[in-house]
C-alpha cells in the first residue's frame, strides 16, 4: 500500500492532510457536544437523532421566559419599595398601604410563612416499567388537583407545589411526562407545601376513602406537619385582557 | 506514514471532546455544515495527492470557500423559508462518495500493478 502513497512524496500534502484531519476531528466532536448539551437543557433523551428547529424554537422561547421573569420580579420588588415610601408620607396613604399589601399577600404575590403540612407525592419506582397497570404508579396532574382541593377545603390559606404558588388562575395539566404548573414544566417528586392549621390538614387528607388512600395503592404518599413552612411568592403575569371590574353604584344614584 | 493522518482525526477529536467545547445553539447547523465541508475537502486533498495535483492553496482554499458558501445558503434558506441547507449537504456528499470512489479506484489499480510487476 505504501507504494500507492509514495507517489505523493511531498511532506506538504501529509501536513496538510494531517492538519485536515485534526480540525475534522474537532468539527466533529464540536457537534456532537452542542447537540448533547441541546439535548440535556431542553430533557430529550440522548441519541435521539437531529433536534428539528422546532425544539430549538422552544428552547429560545424558553430562555427569553427566563430572563423576563427575573424581570418581572425585579419590578415587583421595586414597586414595593416606591409604595413603601409613599405610606410613609402620610397616615392615609400609609393605611392604604397597609391595605394593599395585605390583598397582594391574599393573591399570592408575596411569600408566605406559617405552620402547616407538606405532602410529598412520588412514583413508585419499584413497579416494573412495562407492567398492563403502570399508570397506577405514577403521579397524575389529578392527584395534584385532588390534593390541593382537599386542602383548600379544609382551610389551607397558602399552597406551592414545588415552589409554584397556586393562585386563583392556577391550572395544573399534564403534558407528558411533566406536570405544567403555571405554565412552568416540573416533575416528581412532586412536593406540595400548604399553610394552615396543620391537624385540619392532615386529618382531612388522611380520611378513610379520601384523596389519600385513593392514591396510595399506586403512588408514595408522605405528609408532615411543620411549623415553619414557607412558600414562595407567585411569578407570573397578572394581565388581563377581558375582565373589566364593575363599578360600585354611586352614591345617591338609583 | 498513514497513520499520521488518522492520529490527527482522533487526537482532535478526543481534545474537543474531553474539553466538552461546544458553541451557541444558534450556529450548530452552520458547525455541521463546516464539518461536513472538512469531510468532503479531506477525501479531495487525498484524491488530489494520489493523482499528484495536490495543491495547498486550492486545499485550503476549498474548505474555507465551501463552509462560507454552504454556511450562506444555510442562511439565506433560514430567511426565505426554503431549505437550502440541503442543496449544500447534497452537494458536499455527493462530492465526498465521488472523491471515496475514486481514491478506492486509484488505490485497487495501483495495487493490481504492483501486483502484476512483482509476478512477472
Amino acid at each position: 500500500m505504501n507504494q500507492v502513497f509514495s507517489r505523493l512524496g511531498s511532506k506538504n500534502w501529509l501536513f496538510h492532510v494531517t492538519l485536515m484531519c485534526f480540525l475534522l476531528g474537532a468539527l466533529l466532536a464540536a457537534n456532537l457536544n452542542t447537540q448533547g448539551s441541546m439535548r440535556q437543557q431542553l430533557g430529550l433523551p440522548a441519541g435521539s437523532g437531529r433536534v428539528p428547529w422546532l425544539v430549538e424554537a422552544l428552547k429560545e422561547q424558553r430562555d427569553t421566559n427566563e430572563k423576563l421573569k427575573a424581570t418581572i420580579a425585579e419590578l415587583r420588588a421595586k414597586t414595593e419599595e416606591y409604595e413603601q415610601e409613599l405610606s410613609q408620607r402620610s397616615r392615609e396613604s400609609s393605611s392604604l398601604n397597609r391595605e394593599l399589601q395585605e390583598v397582594k399577600f391574599l393573591l399570592g404575590l408575596t411569600p408566605a410563612r406559617g405552620p402547616g403540612v407538606i405532602v410529598t407525592l412520588d412514583d413508585n419506582k419499584s413497579k416494573r416499567v412495562g407492567d398492563i397497570d403502570s399508570d397506577l404508579y405514577i403521579v397524575h396532574d389529578f392527584d395534584l388537583r385532588n390534593v390541593v382541593n382537599e386542602l383548600w377545603a379544609a382551610g389551607a390559606e397558602a399552597i406551592s407545589i414545588n415552589d409554584h404558588r397556586i393562585v386563583a388562575r392556577t391550572a395544573i395539566r399534564c403534558v407528558g411526562p411533566n406536570a405544567m404548573i403555571n405554565g412552568e414544566p416540573t416533575a416528581a417528586p412532586f412536593v406540595i407545601k400548604a399553610i394552615g392549621n396543620p391537624a385540619d390538614l392532615e386529618g382531612a387528607l388522611n380520611i378513610p376513602n379520601g384523596v389519600v388512600d385513593l392514591m396510595r395503592v399506586g403512588i408514595k404518599v408522605k405528609i408532615e406537619r411543620g411549623q415553619f413552612i414557607e412558600v414562595p411568592a407567585f411569578t407570573g403575569a397578572t394581565t388581563v385582557k377581558y375582565a373589566k371590574p364593575v363599578p360600585l353604584k354611586q352614591e345617591g344614584t338609583n | 506514514m498513514i497513520w499520521l493522518p488518522v492520529a490527527g482525526l482522533i487526537f482532535g477529536f478526543a481534545l474537543v471532546l474531553l474539553t466538552r467545547w461546544t458553541i451557541p445553539g444558534d450556529y450548530a447547523s452552520y458547525l455541521a455544515l463546516a464539518a461536513l465541508a472538512g469531510l468532503d475537502s479531506l477525501f479531495g486533498g487525498i484524491r488530489a495527492g494520489l493523482e499528484g495535483k495536490f495543491h495547498t492553496d486550492v486545499f485550503v482554499s476549498g474548505f474555507v470557500a465551501n463552509t462560507l458558501l454552504a454556511a450562506t445558503l444555510a442562511w439565506l434558506g433560514d430567511q426565505i423559508g426554503v431549505d437550502l441547507l440541503l442543496a449544500a449537504v447534497v452537494a458536499l456528499g455527493g462530492r465526498v462518495f465521488l472523491n471515496l470512489s475514486l481514491i478506492r479506484r486509484y488505490w485497487l489499480t495501483q495495487a493490481a500493478m504492483s501486483r502484476r510487476r512483482d509476478v512477472t
